[in-house]
């Protein structure tokens, strides 16, 4: 069998490990997390004085106009969605295939995906003219008619897939906190927690029956999610795909959207977890610099699949001899939004690959930045796929800018503070590494017992 | 407020011990025991003479409603009670229903599975007996009901102590 | 007017296979060719240079030998009224100024505005004792009035006219007046009574109504109506319009040849000239008040909100002029500030401004909207020169934005506006029409009834944007202001597109209205998560206001781009008695809400009930989109293609220009296109790519 390293470093007994995650949620906040859950605060009040704003007075408040009809709302919406999935992947996909590595990470980035999906789910809501009216999306049964929705839309399909996953995720993840939640209600000192700790855990006993049908139904619902998650970054890239636009009427866009989903989602762990680990010390024994490796071969590969798809699409326009798939991509590169279509590549192509490089894919700094930029270079590339596609299309005539206004850009950065405000807030209230999956690991790469799980 | 079963629990401090536990417990043809852990132990099911959970049955028979209610909403919706023009396509568009049924199959799959599991493990209980608050940490114990077959108090003593635990107490679970 | 040749460059650029004729001996040619059935005409602002006499003869003398006089010229006809000068109203001004005019009436014109400076009205008219002014505002001459009395709406009173010679109209009000006004006619007759003067018959009636039907009674019926007692034809008048003699059986005039005799050759200029010229919808500005019509697009620039200078591609290359760049013209000792419109085509030597801007007393709309051009005028003797006086720029620093509707200016090589010359229309009618492959992967749906079809004819386009209008005034259409034209927010359901062809130094151009295509396979339709816009059993894309969510997919979806949305809630700022303007048959869209043309169905519908009711079917013209009533020229016709004789349904059968914009993508629009015929000697260049791209003159 092969020789690894520790999953879990610092030769930690059972209850080190529940010891120390339990620890940030049973101590006093440090100094740290207050300024930076502050910093986050008001950048969500700020974010929602933003939305109220646009909700009261109007969606012109944004750059949207004729012809560029959909904007930053959709783009940041994509790109929080996208985030999501890297959640998923290592809870659902990562489980199925074996990868014992998942158990330390798992928690915190399903926590990330739920957060993420939070985040993106006010958009499509927020960014229609009437939002009051979103309602009118569902199909339920009503007087008027009575009348339905549109099945064939993929604005609809949407409503169903974001939804299911919004709550298939959180399912998953509180399924997940169960076991959890009974530890530190068991060790909880006063009564609040106990009775707070005690309803969230649903009085789990942890017999051996009922773990049984607990691995069961996480099995099944990491099978589910795995389908899952793919079909959702796949019905959100029809939302362009399904369209006639050149630049978004393209197959390739499912696979694309899913590898860049997972691109920027480790990507946005990774820059997390570097965080959790300045925040939390303690961590770094659970989530040691081989995950963050690892993590950061999975950007690599994602980001190299990113690359190709823009390679394909580009040789596929001119293929295609199609006048208008090819003026869209020359114009892409080359025209008034060059420069985002360059920050683009250079984010997404041209950096990760100094992952090559032991040194850098083990150097926290490097890691820090390039997830950065990789983030950035993701909201960039929704950008261009939304914004430069629809400001030059078929009839000249009807060419024009994005009028980009500072309340896209409140739109932008105000979201993040809502991300964040709720994942700090997560890493206060909420066991942040997975005590009942990183047990069972405790010993691998110490003896030969390393097996299956 | 739940009702609680009298019984004796042993209380072990390693893993290999209570699997090993556990199957003398078996083999000793008690049936009603439970083992306790912070997490599920590699190969206790196999020890514990636990069968495969029915769960997945249920997953699978949902997932077809799941898929029947999706197309059943989106033909009747779309083809019987409104059908109207939209685009030139037919009332019946099934390509551009796949996704919408495809949605319905995981989410009633996957949420009634969660409900299975939560009617298999008698959750949300309020109050759940806790032998000893260390067991969802590093302890792990197994106990045996008084009305359990062949339930001798001090035979039972002398078992656990042979096996290792560290502590044996009369309890309620 | 006659243009100076081209440029060299200008030459060099066409391509080597197309011979170069010269545009003035062709247009002899042709001329000739055609001697009694052509028109040679002159006039406007643009040709009132210092030879502006001389052009007139040149005119009456090219009509004379082409043998139109008599024929497409009646000198007998023209509308009387149309007497006055420039040197009239000269001498008026020195009467003024002498002190010489007691009581000066000024009804229906603004000289505080319209005259040049030059002329001196403003100074003069302080010497006059009482002003009297019945225009409906203190506007730019109403500041000089001791009295304004109020004239009513045109649409508020009653009134008569002499359309022609010896063809009159009555005109009737369509609407009690709104405000406290008085009819310029009763006002004369309430003067005369009070004061017990002037012709006894201004005195004798209590109404200007009572007034005209004596003076028709007298005067017009004995004449005209004969044969018919007087109310009789009082009725016929009202329905029909207008009485009189159309044909007066003109003749033909002799040309005198001595009218050569006082023509010198114009002398030789160096520099740049100025052309001033009124555009279609402003004219002389009279209507600046009315936010309408500067929110339309100028049919050529398709600039609004402003005026500018336009300068030719070569100029701006020359001097570093980038578009919106503001100049300070200097024309003799008068300067203007105005940004700078590149033109394509524009002769390299001439500054165009248009006049009707730059009011200061228009309202709060029409005030302060860019420079008036009529004050850079020059009148020396009573002699008005407008145009082809010396002019001068110089650049300035200043920052400035002009609002432009469209986005870009050539077709890029793209099947849009598609054109054929004369020559190869001769040989084949179907010349440069697509003809795509296309097929369907389902059978579609059936139309049984009524199937509601367009046909738009690009060759009698001229642009004009009454179309516009019409459709902004039919339904209900918002005016969103500059600021929000600049971030690509206008609202006009109708536009009209207008592509530069050729060499930009020497563009021709193409319009082509677009508004909704209504697709049978609409591709905005299917993208509509609440089913807001849905397809008609009569072929009609149909928006669905109170559905709509506004989530835009549909207009993201539209290739026509034919959709607009309320990106705010425009209905609140309508106040009154601006929402006397709103046709109740259309509602009015929240904030929210995505909207486009409909093919007026609201008519459809007032045209369907009619003839329930008279127990009909309908039948073709029945049905009159506003767009086409509107249009001058008949370019577009609407109807029932499932009536085999409706108009539509025959040119969509048998015509052989017609095509479907970007056919080849299969929407199944309801539209078509007649393509535009060019009647010039330049061979035919097979397709339309290869054209120039012309990037001067491009917003994005």
């Amino acid at each position: 069998m092969m020789k690894r390293n520790p999953l879990v470093l610092g030769n930690k007994t059972l209850k080190d490990v529940t010891d120390d995650i339990c620890a940030p949620v049973e101590r006093f906040p440090s100094k740290g997390w207050v300024g930076m859950f502050l910093g986050a605060k008001t950048l969500l009040l700020f974010y929602i004085g933003i939305l109220a704003s646009v909700v009261g007075v109007g969606i012109g408040l944004l750059g949207v106009n004729s012809p560029v009809f959909w904007g930053t709302m959709i783009v940041t919406f994509v790109f929080w969605i996208g985030i999501g999935h890297a959640g998923t992947l290592i809870s659902a996909v990562l489980f199925l295939f074996r990868q014992k590595w998942r158990t330390s990470v798992a928690r915190t980035a399903e926590a990330m995906t739920v957060f993420a999906v939070m985040t993106a789910g006010l958009f499509p809501l927020l960014h229609t003219g009437r939002p009051w009216l979103d309602y009118w999306l569902f199909p339920y049964p009503n007087q008027r008619g009575p009348l339905w929705v549109n099945f064939r839309s993929p604005l609809l399909w949407d409503v169903f897939a974001v939804s299911t996953y919004a709550t298939v995720s959180m399912v998953f993840w509180y399924i997940g906190l169960v076991p959890d939640f009974a530890t530190i209600k068991d060790r909880a000192k006063n009564k609040l927690r106990r009775t707070v700790y005690g309803a969230l855990s649903l009085g789990w006993r942890g017999t051996a029956k009922n773990w049984s049908h607990y691995e069961m139904v996480y099995l099944l619902l990491a099978g589910l999610s795995t389908p899952l998650v793919l079909s959702v970054h796949t019905i959100v890239s029809f939302d362009f795909a399904v369209s006639n636009l050149p630049g978004w009427h393209t197959t390739i866009f499912p696979p694309y959207f899913v590898a860049g989903a997972i691109f920027s989602g480790f990507a946005m762990v990774v820059t997390l977890m570097t965080l959790v680990r300045i925040g939390f010390p303690e961590f770094k024994n659970y989530v040691t610099l081989d995950h963050m490796e690892v993590m950061n071969k999975i950007i690599m590969t994602t980001g190299m699949l990113v690359g190709y798809a823009y390679a394909s699409e580009f040789f596929i326009a001119w293929y295609s001899g199609n006048q208008y798939e090819r003026f869209v991509f020359i114009n892409r590169a080359f025209g008034p939004y060059g420069w985002s279509y360059w920050i683009m590549v250079s984010c997404n192509v041209i950096f990760p690959q100094l992952f090559w490089f032991r040194r850098f894919r083990r150097s926290i700094p490097v890691m820090f930045v390039i997830s950065l930029l990789v983030n950035v270079g993701m909201w960039f590339e929704r950008f261009v796929i939304t914004v430069t596609s629809l400001h030059r299309d078929f009839l000249p005539s009807s060419w024009g800018m994005y009028a980009w206004s500072w309340f896209d850009t409140g739109v932008l950065v105000g979201s993040f503070g809502m991300f964040l405000t709720l994942f700090l807030l997560y890493l206060r209230l909420f066991p942040a590494v997975s005590i009942a999956e990183v047990k069972p690991v405790l010993h691998v790469g110490y003896d030969d017992k390393g097996g299956h799980h | 407020m739940a009702k609680y079963t009298k019984g004796i629990a042993g209380i072990w401090l390693e893993e290999a011990q209570i699997l090993k536990a556990v199957r003398k417990v078996r083999e000793s043809g008690y049936q009603k025991f439970e083992a306790i852990s912070a997490y599920p132990i590699h190969g206790m099911e196999e020890a514990a003479g636990i069968k495969r959970s029915w769960i997945p049955y249920v997953a699978f028979v949902m997932a077809v409603v799941g898929l029947a209610a999706g197309l059943g909403l989106t033909w009747w919706t779309s083809a019987v009670d409104w059908a109207v023009n939209v685009g030139g396509k037919p009332f019946f568009s099934l390509p551009a229903f796949v996704p919408i049924m495809f949605e319905l199959t995981i989410l009633l799959s996957a949420l009634s599975s969660v409900g299975a599991l939560f009617y298999a493990c008698g959750i949300p209980r309020l109050d759940p007996p806790v032998i000893d608050p260390d067991l969802s940490c590093h302890k792990f114990a197994i106990f045996i009901p008084h009305n359990d077959t062949g339930y001798d108090e001090a035979k039972i003593e002398q078992m656990f102590k042979e096996l290792g635990a560290t502590e044996v107490k009369k309890t309620e679970y | 007017m006659l243009r100076k040749s081209n440029t060299p460059q200008s030459e060099e650029k066409r391509s080597g296979s197309v011979k170069k004729l010269d545009s003035a001996a062709k247009v002899a040619a042709d001329l000739w060719a055609n001697q009694g059935s052509s028109l040679v005409v002159a006039g406007g602002i643009t040709a009132l240079t210092e030879k502006s006499k001389e052009l007139q003869v040149a005119v009456n003398f090219l009509n004379s030998i082409l043998g139109n006089d008599g024929k497409t010229v009646d000198h007998k006809g023209g509308n009387p009224a149309h007497k006055a000068s420039y040197s009239d109203l000269a001498s008026l001004i020195a009467d003024m100024k002498g002190g010489k005019v007691k009581t000066l009436i000024i009804h229906r014109v603004n000289p505080g505005f319209v005259l040049p400076v030059e002329m001196g009205f403003a100074d003069a008219v302080k010497k006059v004792e009482m002003v009297i002014y019945t225009g409906d505002r203190i506007d730019e001459t109403g500041v000089f009035a001791d009295y304004i009395t109020p004239d009513n709406h045109a649409l508020e009173s009653w009134s008569d006219m002499e359309l022609a010679a010896g063809v009159y109209s009555i005109c009737q009000p369509a609407i009690r007046p709104m405000y406290d006004t008085r009819s310029f006619q009763l006002s004369l007759m309430t003067w005369a009574y009070l004061a017990n003067q002037g012709p006894a018959r201004l005195r004798d009636y209590e109404t200007f109504y009572d007034y005209l039907r004596v003076f028709w009674k007298s005067d017009i019926h004995p004449k005209y109506g004969k044969g018919q007692g007087f109310e009789d034809f009082w009725q016929s008048v009202l329905q029909k319009g207008f009485t009189g003699d159309l044909n007066n059986g003109s003749s033909a005039r002799s040309f005198k040849l001595d009218a050569f005799t006082s023509i010198k050759p114009a002398a030789t200029k160096e520099g740049f000239e100025l052309a001033l010229y009124a555009t279609s919808q402003h004219g002389d500005g009279s209507l600046a008040n009315v936010s309408w019509l500067h929110e339309l697009p100028d049919p050529v620039t398709k600039a609004v909100w402003d005026n500018y200078v336009m300068v030719s591609l070569a100029t701006a290359e020359k001097h570093g002029l980038k578009q919106a760049t503001v100049v300070e013209l200097t024309v003799g000792d008068k300067t203007l500030e105005l940004p700078v419109l590149i033109q394509p085509g524009l002769h390299d030597d001439v500054l165009a401004v248009a006049v009707g801007f730059g009011r200061t007393r228009a309202g709060k709309v029409g005030n302060g909207i860019g420079k008036n051009a009529f004050a850079v005028m020059s009148a020396k003797d009573g002699k008005v020169v407008a145009s082809g006086l010396t002019a001068t720029f110089k650049k300035t620093s200043k920052k400035y934005e002009l609002a432009i509707t469209q986005g870009h200016h050539t077709m890029e090589g793209r099947t849009i506006a598609v054109e054929a010359t004369l020559a190869d229309y001769n040989k084949k009618k179907s010349t440069g029409i697509p003809h795509p492959h296309v097929w369907s992967i389902w059978s579609g749906h059936e139309y049984s009834g009524h199937k509601w079809g367009m046909a738009v004819d690009l060759h009698t386009c001229t642009g004009c944007s009454s179309c516009v209008i019409a459709c902004q005034s039919e339904n209900n259409i918002p005016v969103v202001g500059k600021r929000y034209v600049i971030e690509g927010r206008e609202m006009h359901w109708l536009r009209i597109d207008r592509y530069y062809i050729g060499n930009p130094a020497d563009a021709e151009a193409v319009f082509q209205p677009v508004m909704c295509q209504h697709c049978d396979n609409a591709p905005c339709e299917t993208v509509c998560p609440v089913l807001a816009t849905v397809h008609s059993d009569e072929g009609l894309n149909d928006m669905v206001y109170n559905r709509c969510v506004g989530t835009r997919y549909c207009a993201n979806n539209c290739p026509y781009k034919v959709r607009r949305f309320n990106w705010f809630n425009y209905a609140k700022l309508i106040e009154k008695p601006l929402h006397m303007a709103l046709n109740p048959s259309v509602g009015v869209r929240t904030r929210g809400v995505m909207e486009k043309c409909t093919f007026c169905v609201q008519r459809i519908q007032d045209a369907k009930t009619v003839a329930r009711n008279e127990k009909r079917q309908l039948k073709d013209g029945d049905v009159k989109v506003a767009c086409q009533t509107a249009c001058p020229a008949g370019g577009i016709v609407f109807g029932d293609l499932n009536d085999p004789n409706s108009a539509v349904a025959k040119i969509f059968k048998t015509e052989e220009r017609g095509y479907a914009l970007l056919e080849e993508w299969h929407a199944k629009p309801s539209v078509r296109y007649l393509s535009k015929i060019r009647n010039n000697d330049k061979e035919s260049t097979g397709d339309q790519k290869g054209h120039g791209t012309a990037k001067q003159g491009e917003h994005s």
